[in-house]
């Protein structure tokens, strides 16, 4: 009997191995969080964006404040030079040093690109938190990307009216880092495709470094984001966030 | 002989005075009909290329083939460099009597916590207003001065944003580097061109704050060249076209005459396919009207003509009475229908048709097609040829109406006649 016992843990031990390592695609998100929200940061960024043979850099500097909050200023090149940009929840507040005044982004106005870039406002202001509520996850299986094996996450927008309607993410399985993601409209029409292709170790947490977007509406044209300096969890004054900081 | 038909003739349409005024009306309402449809179809047309000369396409226009092939879009960089030098040399060439460059480029207009997308107009007012007379559709406040950072928009564009004369707007841009820039502008005054996309969607300003909003120095993304007389834009544009020739003002600069528009060479076309088959419609309505009229007098005076015979009238007689009596019917009916159809037409040419108020004015405001084409009031044009078809068309149809009842009454015996009467 006890043999008999023996036997069938053995043949169920595989099983029950396995089933520890199938992470529900929420699961695996919660993983990326981890590594991807913090309590604040400092961050000196180079976008540089890629269009028609051009190569427009634009060096930006940024506080935050978990997901929720955070002032960037465009350092360059000239005429971007004192544009800040405050995000407050999904409420994009930007000053123009041109017209001397602050502009409020909301509604469609978050689809458009943000200063030239393939990136859009709206992509600034998603939280994983809506990822949790609007979609639903499933597991398509693992595929390598740059020889690292990867979970792939397939995520359907639960609300008709997404710009993203479907989302398919390829998850680093050690590091817990998307390394690859592709942005689908709800005709099937693939809308971008974002790559990571540097993560750095910081501390207690891996970190993308260089990021690519390619906004496959735009032809002949890509996103680079570098992060030239990061400085995690450091104190940030809450005036910081204040509307009156962005007409200093 | 001939002279006694005519008499005849004459007498026996004055003797049923009742039937005659009926038939006469039937053919006058169906030419008034047809010279006041034939007038509306060719006052579309030409409006339609006149608008689009005047807004769109200018006698010739000057353009990157990047920005033509893209001009949904719209890429700010494909631009005419040097565009007033270019300007100045065109406006030396013999015929040409004005040249008005253009930027154009989408933005967000913000006011407060309202943003909506426009495309914004870049141009020289004085210049705009002589081919567009758009000062003469500003509703409210005033046109635009060159050198003031004020901006003219369209009526339905200020109802969308709750927009009044005063209001200070913020326009922003990405310019030719990908840099976002933005101005503040005074609203000078609301327009209503008559034309929903242009009310809704379009954004006046100067040039030079469209130049300074896209950083382009004295670039212009299109030239409109007008001329003293349209039909030599092949040879001006040839000339314009030899001036390109360098790289001075940028590579694949196209000079286009307006016949070659895409609008003008294909849509309209078109469009006047369109109105040609709905033209003959009418033609076939009025031909079986005047037809049934015509063949429903003839027949039911059998019996007249059955008297004729026995009082010893020939076949050949009998034909050219009922023939000579449809060319007098034929005649006045016709003559009254382009008096009437044509002074109908002539006056509407002056006043014009408000189409918007006929489709209703919520119908006409969701006519948001982005090529203006069409105004909300059309004006027919009344011309020579459409007096003399008409009148032509009712005269023939009245003939060809009864030539076969003709024929067939010479033929009959006075007693066949006689029956035929009683059948009826």
């Amino acid at each position: 009997m006890i043999k008999r016992a023996y036997f069938y843990l053995i043949l169920l031990l595989p099983v029950f191995i396995f089933s520890q390592n199938e992470l529900k695609p929420f699961e695996i998100l919660e993983k990326i969080d981890e590594n991807m929200v913090y309590k604040s940061a400092y961050t000196e960024i180079d976008m540089i964006i890629s269009i028609k043979n051009r190569k427009i850099i634009k060096k930006m500097s940024s506080y935050s404040v978990g997901n929720n909050k955070s002032f960037i200023e465009f350092l360059s090149p000239a005429r971007d030079k004192g544009t800040k940009m405050l995000k407050l929840d999904d409420i994009i507040k930007i000053y123009y040093p041109s017209a001397e005044r602050v502009m409020r982004l909301s509604g469609h106005m978050l689809r458009r690109s943000m200063m030239g870039s393939d990136f859009s406002y709206e992509d600034m202001t998603e939280k994983s938190k809506k990822l949790f509520e609007e979609y639903s996850g499933k597991r398509l299986g693992d595929e390598k990307i740059n020889g690292r094996n990867c979970y792939v996450i397939l995520l359907t927008s639960k609300i008709k009216k997404q710009t993203y309607f479907t989302r398919k993410i390829w998850v680093d399985e050690e590091r817990f880092i998307g390394l690859k993601e592709e942005l689908y409209a709800k005709s099937g029409k693939l809308l971008k495709i974002l790559k990571v292709e540097d993560i750095k170790f910081f501390k207690n947490r891996y970190y993308p470094t260089t990021v690519i977007l390619e906004d496959k509406l735009r032809k002949n044209s890509s996103t680079r984001m570098e992060l030239k300096k990061i400085e995690f969890d450091i104190k940030i004054p809450e005036s910081t966030f204040m509307e009156r900081n962005l007409l200093k | 002989m001939l002279s006694n038909i005519l008499k005849l003739g004459l007498k026996n349409i004055s003797r049923n005075k009742k039937r005659t005024f009926f038939t006469i009306l039937a053919i006058t309402l169906g030419i008034t009909m047809l010279v006041f449809a034939s007038s509306y179809i060719e006052g579309i047309l030409t409006n339609s290329t006149d608008v689009a000369v005047k807004i769109r396409t200018g006698h010739v226009k000057i353009i990157s083939s990047e920005f033509l092939r893209l001009d949904r879009i719209m890429p700010k960089e494909e631009l005419i460099l040097n565009s007033e030098t270019l300007s100045k040399k065109i406006k030396g060439i013999d015929g040409v009597k004005l040249v008005s460059p253009f930027v154009k480029f989408h933005s967000l207009i913000s006011k407060g916590e309202l943003n909506e997308p426009a495309v914004v107009m870049g141009c020289n007012p004085e210049i705009l207003n002589e081919h567009m007379g758009l000062a003469e559709c500003v509703l409210k406040g005033s046109y635009l001065s060159e050198d003031k950072k004020e901006a003219v928009i369209g009526r339905l564009f200020a109802e969308k944003m709750n927009l009044n004369v005063n209001d200070e707007i913020l326009i922003l841009t990405t310019d030719i580097n990908y840099s976002t820039y933005a101005l503040p502008f005074r609203i000078s005054g609301i327009f209503d061109s008559g034309f929903t996309y242009i009310d809704k969607h379009l954004v006046f300003i100067p040039v030079k704050f469209g130049r300074q909003m896209l950083d382009c120095g004295d670039s212009s993304h299109e030239i409109l060249v007008y001329l003293n007389n349209k039909d030599n834009s092949g040879e001006v544009s040839a000339k314009i076209g030899a001036i390109l020739g360098g790289r001075e003002f940028g590579r694949s600069i196209l000079s286009i005459p307006w016949q070659e528009d895409e609008i003008i060479g294909t849509v309209l076309p078109m469009a006047k396919q369109i109105w040609s088959k709905i033209l003959g419609i009418i033609l076939l309505i009025v031909a079986l009207v005047i037809l049934n009229t015509m063949l429903m007098t003839v027949m039911e005076r059998n019996q007249e003509v059955g008297v004729l015979k026995a009082l010893g009238m020939k076949n050949r007689e009998i034909f050219s009475l009922i023939v000579t009596e449809a060319l007098f019917i034929g005649f006045i009916g016709s003559f009254l229908g382009i008096l009437l159809g044509g002074g109908l037409s002539a006056w509407l040419q002056k006043t014009g048709i408000n189409f918007a108020e006929m489709v209703g004015k919520e119908m006409w405001e969701k006519l948001d097609i982005p090529i203006a084409i069409y105004g909300k009031i059309i004006y027919p044009e009344l011309t020579m040829e459409i007096i003399a078809r008409s009148f032509l068309f009712g005269l023939l149809i009245s003939i060809v109406a009864v030539l076969y009842p003709a024929v067939k009454s010479s033929k009959m015996l006075p007693v066949e006649a006689f029956r035929s009467k009683l059948k009826v």
